[in-house]
């Protein structure tokens, strides 16, 4: 996810960790340092839609101002030996992933629940329970009108004021309170389209493993402090996930406030790397000039309505034009793109039917498939029973944002030096050539374009995607989404024989070994075209 | 004497009038041309019923013709009831079937709109729809009050039709349901079949309701009896059938019984009796399609033996 | 809004197996709109067709091109120039269209790509429902603005009949029953008595009834 602004991801916190992080960051992304002293306070954090703007206010009085599209506070050495201390079982080294939704943070929530299928928002502050849980339910039905189960906890006993039970009521009309209960179930009504709310009465924790909790989501207030206060509020929420968290848990890519605070801090920065790997934590490039949302083309929108239908942010809209119109309303004769509320994620850009909103990633990604020649090192020098000497071996390569960009750049990663000028790659005898297509998620495969690359002999495509159940592109088959099957037998009916699809999906945790993975793949591959793979 | 001539009588007409509780009951004609089915059926019920339907294509799967299969009623001495929908004639085939069958000494019909042809065996067929049973109701009643066509056109001749129409307690919401009865019965209907009372506190709702309102004094309700086959058929029509509505205790009694004749039996003249008890409940319609050799006993059993006719019109 | 929708690729095959070069024509009207013949469809249906034809090593040529709507002359004039030697046209239109297109190349097999559906609008689960079927006598006023000729399955005018149980039309597949809909209507409006009303036996001339029909525009 793109954000809107050059600011940098800005890493804040005590000491050598923080520094640490930094290091480690700055190679991907544009990274800023902030290190706090002891009498360091920061002072207050405002910002617009997705910045964050710090104020901190240094020892002697001389007030500083950080701008930011994301922060990560990484807590110093202290505080984590001291939760090391208190950590007596934690073998997976999994901890606490959390994110603070910002004052705007409804817009936020699709990216943020992007994969799950179960969702929890917790109201853990002591400032405002009763608005910040009138906000969580909030956010809630957000997340519910997605088909995502979501669970909105509290330990406050903020259910049962007056206050937050007339709000209730105004949302959801006809709820009936539940006096003791501590955690509202919010669920989408498939059959008749309608939020439902119910309640349970359960430990929180228990709540969470019981319903298979995969994305967690802390209501804060604006007003309150960005990053936990103290080993208060870590020490709160550890009593609410005890170290058997599931492991994978995603770590969303909102641009927003990561704490770092748990034992692993190593596997924390792992997920980090990946992640601003795959741009969300990179400010968007504006050094050639152009915006990064997507344009529209008046001659060719039709004012369809479609974008305006399918933008989770609202972004998508048809403007008023008053000057036109004698009486009434008269709209612009095209569609309009709101900057600020923009996330990128491009949605309208293949929604819209009469192709008239051009991508904004597409000057980012042309520069891409250069340097992933290179990554056809696994195939250097085959030989391709398949081929003639003079053909080059075409693959198509189609990955999603999730996993599959991640992925790649964890080739190209290690193997950034492989490739020749020219972008191919390999021996006299065989060539192999990739052409990488990112995709916001595999299910917007442009099926005219994949057709057409089989056309002029793409011999194979290859589509990695990530593993969650709650892609929306997988049904219930873990094993290859319903779309392709379709689209490979609609190939094979035409062409007689089935076209050579290979589908790979794999957990995020599996990216991590993903070199092995491709290596697999490749040679699986190989095998089938009837080629003798050496590793050497 | 002629065999086939418009008559003055009615035999249906005359029971409801003169406050006996009637008896109807109806013939599904077989899907080929042989009479013969109709007429051994007719022989059968004529002693049980004043008057007997014959279905008109029902369920819309084409079967022998309503208004042949009354011809062949009324040769056993039947006093029979033409049923017309809307779902496959056009007004001109509709006023013209009315002329026809005035004509043969038949001089009662039912309107119904009809069945979707959806759910009989030529779901490809056109349907017509030209006019609601509404509007069907309103052409017979000016065809034979003003002598006049739809077109406006005199008729020489007027036909001499008792006019009726189906009534649905059990679809939603039952308010509705009592304001279209209004309407038929303004449009000029009266008497009314309904469809089978399978849950009783919604027919006697509905009786409460239209009784409110002033129908059942110009009309007259015959409650419809449907002896059930089988529990699964108590099922299916719970679950399958649009605008049925079956209870949850019915379908438990067949499920239990080890006889389910007895029990189909038991069951319908146990409604019959109930029905007689509401107010404003001018008689039963029997509805036992390919089972109607129940239907004597039921009406044995049900205490509403004689009829109208002690004795047969015998034909020429 | 016309509603179209593409026909099985089968069918499509069937029309074209005999042609060596062929024109896929798509439109930038409504069924655009409803992703049908746009340019995103057309351009998907001619690389099936490539592909298809290079199997089996039939059709040498396909050519594609949009119009900005078929229907009109104007439109689709442009195309006669552009494209020689072509035997087949496979129109990704309306009816209208696929009418219009053989008006123009009257020695070409014009064939249609879409089925086209009904006159409708969108409905809040993303898919298209009729609303409108063009009877040339709107009593929209008159049944609470609710269409009963197009959303009745029986276009009945005294709705609803006995089938309708729990809202919904006996035809299933969750489809409402429109004089449900009226009802509730008209029930919010305290105006139920209205329905007591009976709408005579209606004019179908008007309608597809009376022949095909021309209008001016004006009345």
């Amino acid at each position: 996810m793109h954000t809107r602004t050059e600011q940098p991801c800005l890493i804040i916190g005590y000491g050598d960790r923080a520094q640490h992080v930094f290091e480690r960051l700055n190679v991907h992304t544009k990274c800023e340092l902030l290190l706090l002293a002891q009498n360091d306070t920061v002072i207050s954090r405002y910002g617009e839609l997705g910045n964050f703007v710090l104020t901190v206010a240094r020892g002697d009085k001389k007030v500083e101002t950080f701008p930011a599209n994301t922060l990560i506070y990484v807590p110093g050495e202290e505080i984590t030996s001291y939760l090391k201390a208190n950590e007596a079982t934690n073998e997976e080294g999994n901890g606490l992933e959390w994110v603070y939704v910002n004052s705007h943070g409804g817009q936020f929530i699709p990216e943020l629940i992007n994969g799950c299928r179960n969702a929890a928002v917790i109201v853990t502050e002591t400032i405002a329970p009763i608005r910040s849980f009138a906000r969580a339910l909030n956010i809630a039905a957000i997340i519910a009108a997605r088909g995502i189960r979501c669970w909105v906890m509290t330990e406050y006993p903020v259910i049962h004021t007056p206050e937050v039970q007339t709000r209730l009521q105004i949302m959801h009309p006809g709820v009936h309170v539940e006096p003791e209960a501590t955690a509202v179930a919010v669920y989408l009504l498939e059959s008749e389209k309608q939020i439902q709310v119910e309640w349970r009465n359960a430990a929180i924790p228990d709540l969470i493993f019981e319903q298979r909790v995969d994305c967690v989501i802390r209501v804060a207030e604006v007003e309150q402090h960005p990053y936990p206060k103290s080993n208060e509020d870590a020490e709160k929420l550890k009593r609410f996930f005890p170290p058997r968290l599931k492991p994978g848990m995603p770590l969303t890519t909102v641009p927003g406030i990561y704490c770092l605070e748990t034992p692993d801090i190593e596997e924390q920065i792992q997920w980090l790397e990946i992640w601003s790997g795959s741009d969300s934590l990179i400010p968007c490039s504006t050094e050639d000039g152009r915006d990064s949302i997507p344009t529209i083309d008046p001659a060719r929108c039709q004012l369809c309505l479609n974008c305006v239908r399918i933008c989770p942010h609202q972004a998508a809209t048809i403007r008023a034009d008053k000057e036109r119109a004698s009486c009434g309303l008269m709209y612009e004769s095209s569609a309009f793109i709101v900057p600020t509320m923009c996330q990128g994620c491009e949605r309208c850009v293949t929604a819209c039917p009469a192709q008239a909103i051009t991508s904004a990633r597409k000057q980012c990604q042309e520069k891409l498939p250069a340097l992933f020649y290179g990554a056809g090192s696994f195939f250097a020098g085959q030989p391709n029973s398949c081929c003639t000497s003079n053909r080059m071996l075409r693959i198509a390569i189609y990955c999603c944002e999730n996993s599959g960009k991640i992925a790649l750049r964890e080739m190209l990663r290690q193997e950034l030096n492989c490739g020749k000028p020219d972008g191919t790659v390999g021996s006299e005898e065989s060539v192999v050539r990739f052409e990488i297509h990112w995709l916001e998620c595999i299910g917007s495969v442009n099926r005219i374009q994949l057709l057409e690359n089989i056309r002029l002999g793409a011999c194979a495509c290859l589509f990695f995607s990530c593993k969650t159940d709650a892609c929306r592109h997988q049904g219930e088959s873990l094993a290859k989404p319903q779309f392709l099957s379709t689209l490979e037998e609609e190939i094979a009916r035409i062409m007689q024989q089935k076209p050579l699809f290979e589908y790979h999906q794999l957990a995020p945790m599996e990216w991590k070994c993903l070199r092995n993975n491709l290596q697999t793949i490749a040679e699986h591959f190989i095998k089938q075209q009837g080629v003798n793979y050496d590793h050497s | 004497m002629r065999a086939y001539e418009m008559k003055t009588d009615n035999a249906l007409k005359q029971s409801l009038q003169s406050g006996t509780f009637t008896v109807t009951t109806e013939i599904g004609p077989p899907r080929h041309c042989g009479g013969d089915y109709i007429q051994q059926q007719g022989r059968m019920l004529a002693l049980c019923a004043d008057a007997i339907n014959i279905t008109d294509n029902q369920t819309a799967i084409a079967r022998l013709s309503s208004l042949a299969g009354c011809v062949l009623l009324q040769a056993v001495g039947v006093d029979p009831v033409l049923q017309m929908t809307c779902r496959d004639r056009n007004r001109i085939a509709l006023q013209s079937d009315v002329l026809g069958a005035a004509s043969l000494g038949i001089n009662t019909i039912l309107c119904l709109t009809g069945d979707h042809q959806k759910f009989g065996n030529h779901p490809e067929a056109k349907n017509v729809f030209d006019l609601d049973s509404i509007q069907l109701i309103a052409m017979i009643k000016a065809m034979r009050d003003e002598g006049k066509f739809l077109s406006g056109d005199e008729i020489k001749v007027k036909p001499d039709i008792f006019i009726g129409c189906a009534a649905n307690p059990f679809a939603d919401p039952v308010e509705l349901r009592v304001l279209r009865l209004e309407k038929k019965i303004n449009a000029g209907a009266e008497f009314i079949q309904t469809q089978p009372v399978l849950e009783i506190d919604r027919f006697q709702t509905f009786m409460e309701m239209a009784a409110q309102r002033g129908l059942t004094d110009r009309a007259y309700v015959l409650a419809g009896i449907m002896p059930i086959k089988s529990a699964r058929m108590a099922r299916y029509m719970q679950k399958n059938v649009p605008g049925m509505l079956v209870s949850e205790s019915i379908c438990k009694q067949f499920e239990r019984s080890t006889d389910i004749r007895q029990t189909a039996i038991d069951l319908a003249v146990e409604q019959i009796k109930i029905v007689k008890q509401i107010s404003g409940v001018a008689g039963v319609h029997i509805m036992a399609v390919a089972w109607e050799e129940i239907i004597p006993e039921i009406v044995d059993r049900a205490g509403l033996y004689p009829r109208t006719r002690a004795v047969p019109r015998v034909a020429p | 809004m016309i509603i179209a929708e593409r026909k099985p690729f089968e069918e499509i095959q069937s029309m074209l197996q005999s042609h060596r070069s062929i024109l896929v024509v798509g439109c930038h009207g409504c069924v655009t709109i409803c992703q049908s013949g746009g340019e995103l469809q057309t351009q998907e249906l001619v690389n099936l067709v490539r592909l298809w034809g290079n199997e089996k090593n039939k059709i040498l040529n396909v050519t594609w091109a949009m119009v900005e709507r078929q229907c009109e002359i104007e439109f689709i004039t442009p195309l006669k120039i552009g494209h020689p030697d072509i035997d087949a046209i496979l129109s990704l239109g309306c009816g209208v269209g696929v009418q219009t297109l053989a008006d123009l190349f009257p020695a070409l097999p014009i064939y249609p790509g879409l089925n086209t559906k009904c006159i409708g609008m969108i409905s809040p689960g993303g898919d298209w429902e009729e609303r409108c079927q063009a009877c040339g006598n709107c009593i929209l006023h008159l049944t609470a603005g609710i269409c009963p000729i197009s959303r009745c399955a029986k276009s009945m005018l005294n709705g609803p009949c006995g089938g309708s149980q729990a809202g919904n039309c006996e035809l299933g597949d969750g489809r409402p029953c429109a004089w449900a809909l009226i009802y509730r209507k008209l029930e919010q409006s305290n105006q139920v008595e209205n329905l007591l009303h009976i709408q005579p036996a209606r004019n179908w001339f008007t309608a597809r009834d009376g022949g095909p029909r021309r209008s001016t525009g004006r009345s």
